[in-house]
């Protein structure tokens, strides 16, 4: 019994050390990867362009990337994604330096950095607060990177065992997480979603191969491409809203001199604790599908404030209170990437974006990517923790041209930005239809807004409708028509119970809301 | 009720008759034996659009069915938005024919219009700037071809 037990246990070290070895050496493979040229040039044009789009306010990661996207179509796919990483993990951080200067956040996920650092910068020290929101992001996604090197493929270990009827119930709770979370209303939420599914229902069926919705239409027999869809929602849209608006006056920045932008020992010391929490709380939401930077950054802010030894500096230019939020909203990076690579199930808007743009160029995350493809998990797992270093690098020296970055006038950038979605749209196969497509989305996604309907869960509901379906179909076919079969399997029915939880929750949530006023 | 929940009634009412649509036209696809036919799925979606667009009717008309007066927030922005779509459409169409060199810095010439840029020579120079650089990297260095329009 001993003897068994003690060689049961050495099996177990011996695999153990096996599969720390087998990561190793994939982690320097990866590593390899991105430092060659191409690879390296295009990350530090991602951390680069993710720095100037997410310090613009109006624009966002998820737009940046869908800006990429023709670029993206037409690289390897491991280059494609470290610079989508670099842009993603960029574009948090340049988030707060709009949120710094302006008073207005890039991106929603820096909106707890103005409470502390706009006050700073009216002290004269924008520098200061650029540096340690620089400093706290690179904390916050260390930490976040050494998280997803960790967990996921544990995840995906464990995913491996799902069949057909626990990836059905998968997508179904992916999507009610990201319709329950996205919108106020939860309704509009599962309606946006049930659009994105019926969008993705156009075509010749994949099981029998029927016309579904054509109208006779020989351009609709291949469905709707999901590249001037993602186009259509988040770009153009935005641009016919920034159009509509476009006598709001944007705050203008004040002339004011970037200096000391690197953070002093002293200071690193004193607001160290607070980012190495933030970056913590980052990640664990970062982890739940359909949360996001916008809700770590406050947490970790008042958390900051909690275990602060100067909690009444707080709202007064406190470097905590830049750290805190800033890590966290960095630290949500990573871990909103977990459940997307092991899992297929995006963490937050951006990484549903980045969804779509990995199903475009062949790429299927899931925990077969694991098995099949682990050279492009470890050179993301290697390129996210390169890119912040770059991110550190790049967001001290943005520091001194975030000012003038931040004088570009909307009536510039947003025709420049038209021009590239119409040229990005006509790309995929070099068709107008394709154009007339992303317009048509961009028609849909301002009204859908206007309703207040999340793009989110569309995009979702296309990225997840033939996956839905295609494992639907064969949890029957195994099961013979027998649809117990989803609540007879225990995976199955644990991700049918959290998405009855998550939307039963929201309701719940708004009801509250709706009483409280 | 109030405006906000005018809309959201309309919006409920909108997606249950989309959702009734759907259901008519899933029912009428053929069936399959073993597994789901092609018209199940969508089948699925219009019930739960269906159910979820009356709910949202349904707990709007609750308010109250005080229909707001129709007044057109923001008319100029929004004209300025169809006017976009329209020079945008018209661009789609004529793209072929004249060519994306030729026919891309009036389109944007007049969409930095639109968007209250009036300094002529500045607006000149970027429209044209920028579509000899999106031309040159996608021509050029992505190899996609754009319309050449009569310059071919």
């Amino acid at each position: 019994m001993v003897c068994s037990l003690s060689s049961l246990g050495s099996s177990f070290l011996r695999e153990s050390y096996h599969e720390v070895l087998l990561m190793f050496n994939f982690l320097c493979e990866g590593l390899l990867a991105v430092f060659q040229p191409l690879s390296f040039a295009l990350m530090c044009f991602g951390v680069m362009m993710g720095t100037i789009i997410g310090a613009i306010p109006g624009l966002s990661g998820s737009m940046g990337i869908i800006l990429l996207l023709p670029l993206v179509y037409q690289l390897p796919s491991d280059v494609a994604l470290v610079m989508l990483c670099g842009l993603y993990c960029g574009s948090m951080y340049g988030g707060s330096v709009s949120a710094i200067l302006l008073k207005a956040p890039g991106t929603p996920s820096a909106a707890a950095t103005v409470l502390d650092g706009n006050p700073l910068a009216n002290k004269g020290l924008a520098g200061k607060a650029i540096g340690v929101s620089a400093f706290s992001s690179f904390i916050g996604g260390l930490i976040s990177t050494i998280c997803l090197i960790f967990i996921s493929p544990q995840l995906a270990k464990i995913a491996l065992s799902f069949n057909a009827a626990d990836f059905f119930s998968l997508s179904i709770f992916g999507l009610s997480i990201m319709a329950s979370s996205s919108s106020k209303k939860v309704m509009k939420g599962v309606l946006s979603g049930c659009v994105g599914l019926l969008i993705s229902t156009v075509g010749i069926d994949p099981i029998v191969g029927n016309e579904r919705f054509t109208f006779g239409n020989y351009r609709l027999m291949n469905g709707f491409p999901i590249l001037p869809v993602l186009i259509g929602i988040f770009a153009i849209s935005e641009i016919f809203i920034n159009l509509r608006d476009r006598d709001n006056p944007r705050k203008n920045i004040e002339d004011q001199k970037i200096a000391h932008v690197f953070p002093s020992l002293k200071d690193i010391r004193f607001f160290l604790k607070a980012s190495i929490v933030g970056g913590v709380l980052g990640v664990l939401i970062g982890i739940i599908p359909g949360t996001g930077g916008a809700i770590a950054c406050f947490l970790a802010y008042n958390v900051a404030q909690k275990i602060s030894k100067k909690p009444e500096d707080f709202g007064n230019g406190s470097l905590e209170g830049i750290a805190a939020p800033e890590a966290a909203n960095n630290g949500t990076t990573g871990g909103a990437l977990i459940p997307m690579l092991s899992l297929g199930i995006p963490g937050d808007v951006v990484t549903s974006v980045m969804l779509g743009a990995l199903v475009l160029i062949g790429v299927r995350p899931g925990p077969m990517l694991f098995v099949d493809n682990p050279k492009i998990v470890y050179t993301l797992f290697a390129g996210m923790f390169i890119v912040q270093f770059l991110m550190l690098f790049f967001g001290m020296g943005f520091a001194k041209f975030a000012p003038k970055v931040l004088k570009i006038p909307a009536k510039v950038l947003m025709p420049m930005i038209l021009m590239l979605c119409v040229v990005g749209s006509f790309s995929l196969a070099n068709q107008l239809y394709h154009v007339a497509i992303a317009v048509a989305f961009g028609v849909i996604g301002y009204f859908m807004k206007s309703f207040g309907l999340p793009g989110a869960p569309l995009v979702l509901g296309v990225i997840f409708g033939p996956i839905a379906e295609e494992n639907l179909n064969r949890a029957l076919i195994v099961s013979n028509n027998n649809y117990a079969t989803f609540f007879t399997r225990p995976i199955s029915l644990f991700f049918l119970i959290m998405a009855a939880i998550s939307i039963g929750y929201a309701v719940y949530a708004n009801r509250r809301d709706a009483k409280r006023g | 009720m109030n405006k906000n929940s005018f809309s959201d009634f309309c919006l409920g009412v909108f997606f249950t008759l989309l959702g009734i649509v759907v259901l008519v036209l899933g029912l009428r696809m053929p069936s399959s034996q073993r597994g789901i036919g092609p018209g199940v799925y969508p089948t699925f979606i219009a019930i739960i659009m269906i159910i979820c667009g009356a709910v949202v009717a349904i707990e709007n008309a609750m308010h109250g069915l005080e229909i707001p007066s129709f007044v057109i927030k923001n008319k100029p922005g929004m004209l300025r938005m169809l006017a976009l779509l329209l020079a945008t459409f018209l661009y789609l169409y004529l793209l072929d024919i004249v060519g994306f060199l030729l026919l891309s810095p009036f389109y944007m010439f007049f969409v930095m219009w639109l968007y209250g840029q009036r300094r002529w020579k500045s607006s000149i120079l970027i429209s044209i700037l920028t579509t000899v650089i999106l031309y040159g990297v996608f021509v050029k260095l992505f190899r996609i071809f754009l319309p050449t329009g009569i310059l071919s």
